[in-house]
C-alpha cells in the first residue's frame, strides 16, 4: 500500500512536526477523544435531513482528520460536506457508511501508533 | 512575541501550538470565538492573531471586525487561517478586517513566513505611532506662538492672554527654548549710539578747552 493508500501519512504528519513523536501521540488521543462527538452530531444532522448542519459537521471531521494526511477520510468527508453545501441529501447515508468506515481506519491506526508509544 | 491562536478543533489547535511554540511564540489558545474574543478585548492583548474562520459562539470574520472596531491605539495582526480558499471567501475575509489570510491546509513554512510579514507591519505601526507622538509633542510647543499677538505701537510691549504687557524678549523667552542676549544692530548704533558718543565727546572738549581757558 502506498503512503496515500494509508489511513493516515505517518511520514507526513511527523515531518509536519518536526519529527516530534510525543506531540503526534498526544494528537492521536484528542482526536480518539473527540472523534465520537464529531461523528454522532454528523450523524443527527443527516438523520434530520439537516444539510446546513450537515456541511458544518462533515467539514469539522475534515479539518480534523487533515492533521493525519488521512487523505481517504479527508475525501469521503467533503463528499458530504459538498452534499451538505448542495442541500442534496439523498446520497448522504451512503456517504456516511463510507466515511465510518474510514473513520474507524484512522482510528485504528492511530491506536496501533499509541501502542507503540 | 505573544499570538492567540482560535479553533474549535483540538487537534489542530495543538499542531497549530506546537509549531508556534517551534518558532519561539508565547501562544494563547482559545477553543471559540467567545473565549479569542475575551483575550483580543482585554487590556495586554497579544500583538498577534491567527483565527479559524468557522468557530462556534463568534466566528473568524466577526472577531475580525470587533477587533477593528477596538481602533488603532494598540493595533492587532490577524491572519485568518481556513479551510474556505474560494476567491469570495478570501474577499469576504479580508474585508471583515483580516490582515492576511493562509488557506488550510497550510504550509508551516509559508505561515511562518507570513507571521514574520505581521511582525514587520507591526514593528512599522508602532515606529510610527512613536514619530507621531514626537511630533504631536513638537506641535504643541509651537502653538504656544501661534495666533494674533497684541503689540504696542510705542514701547513695543506685547500683550499676554493674562492680559499683561511684557515686554517682547520676556514674552518670547517664556514660550521659547531661548534666551535675549542684548547687543546693537549697526542701523541703531548710526542712529543712537553714535550721536551719544559724539555729544560726549564734544562735552569733554568743551570742558578741557574750559579748563585750558
Amino acid at each position: 500500500m502506498s503512503e496515500s493508500e494509508r489511513p493516515v501519512d505517518l511520514a507526513a504528519v511527523l515531518a509536519r512536526l518536526n519529527g516530534d513523536r510525543g506531540l503526534l501521540t498526544e494528537l492521536a488521543g484528542l482526536y480518539l477523544e473527540d472523534e465520537p462527538s464529531l461523528v454522532a452530531e454528523l450523524e443527527a444532522a443527516v438523520g434530520r435531513h439537516d444539510a446546513e448542519a450537515t456541511r458544518r459537521a462533515a467539514h469539522a471531521i475534515k479539518g480534523s482528520v487533515a492533521n493525519f494526511a488521512a487523505a481517504r477520510a479527508q475525501a469521503a468527508a467533503l463528499a458530504l460536506e459538498n452534499a451538505g453545501r448542495a442541500g442534496e441529501l439523498s446520497s448522504a447515508p451512503a456517504l456516511l457508511d463510507t466515511l465510518r468506515a474510514e473513520l474507524a481506519a484512522v482510528r485504528q491506526a492511530l491506536r496501533d501508533l499509541a501502542a507503540v508509544h | 512575541m505573544r499570538i492567540l491562536i482560535a479553533d474549535d478543533d483540538r487537534v489542530s489547535l495543538r499542531v497549530l501550538q506546537g509549531m508556534l511554540q517551534d518558532w519561539g511564540y508565547e501562544v494563547v489558545a482559545a477553543r471559540n470565538g467567545t473565549e479569542a474574543w475575551e483575550v483580543l478585548s482585554a487590556p495586554g492583548r497579544p500583538p498577534l492573531a491567527v483565527l479559524d474562520w468557522v468557530m462556534p459562539g463568534m466566528d473568524g470574520p466577526e472577531l475580525c471586525r470587533r477587533v477593528r472596531a477596538l481602533g488603532e491605539d494598540s493595533p492587532i495582526y490577524v491572519i485568518l487561517l481556513t479551510a474556505r480558499g474560494d476567491p469570495g471567501d478570501i474577499a469576504a475575509g479580508l474585508g471583515s478586517g483580516a490582515d492576511d489570510y493562509v488557506v488550510k491546509p497550510f504550509d508551516g513554512a509559508e505561515l511562518q513566513a507570513r507571521l514574520r510579514v505581521g511582525e514587520r507591519i507591526l514593528k512599522l505601526q508602532g515606529d510610527l505611532a512613536d514619530r507621531v507622538r514626537e511630533l504631536e509633542e513638537a506641535l504643541a510647543n509651537v502653538k504656544r506662538l501661534q495666533g494674533l499677538l497684541p503689540i504696542c505701537a510705542y514701547c513695543k510691549k506685547v500683550r499676554d492672554d493674562k492680559n499683561y504687557w511684557q515686554r517682547v524678549e520676556q514674552y518670547l523667552s517664556e514660550r521659547l527654548d531661548a534666551r535675549f542676549s542684548h547687543s546693537v544692530c549697526p542701523t541703531c548704533y548710526e542712529r543712537h549710539v553714535r550721536p551719544e558718543i559724539e555729544k560726549l565727546r564734544s562735552r569733554r572738549r568743551a570742558s578741557e578747552k574750559g579748563r585750558g581757558a
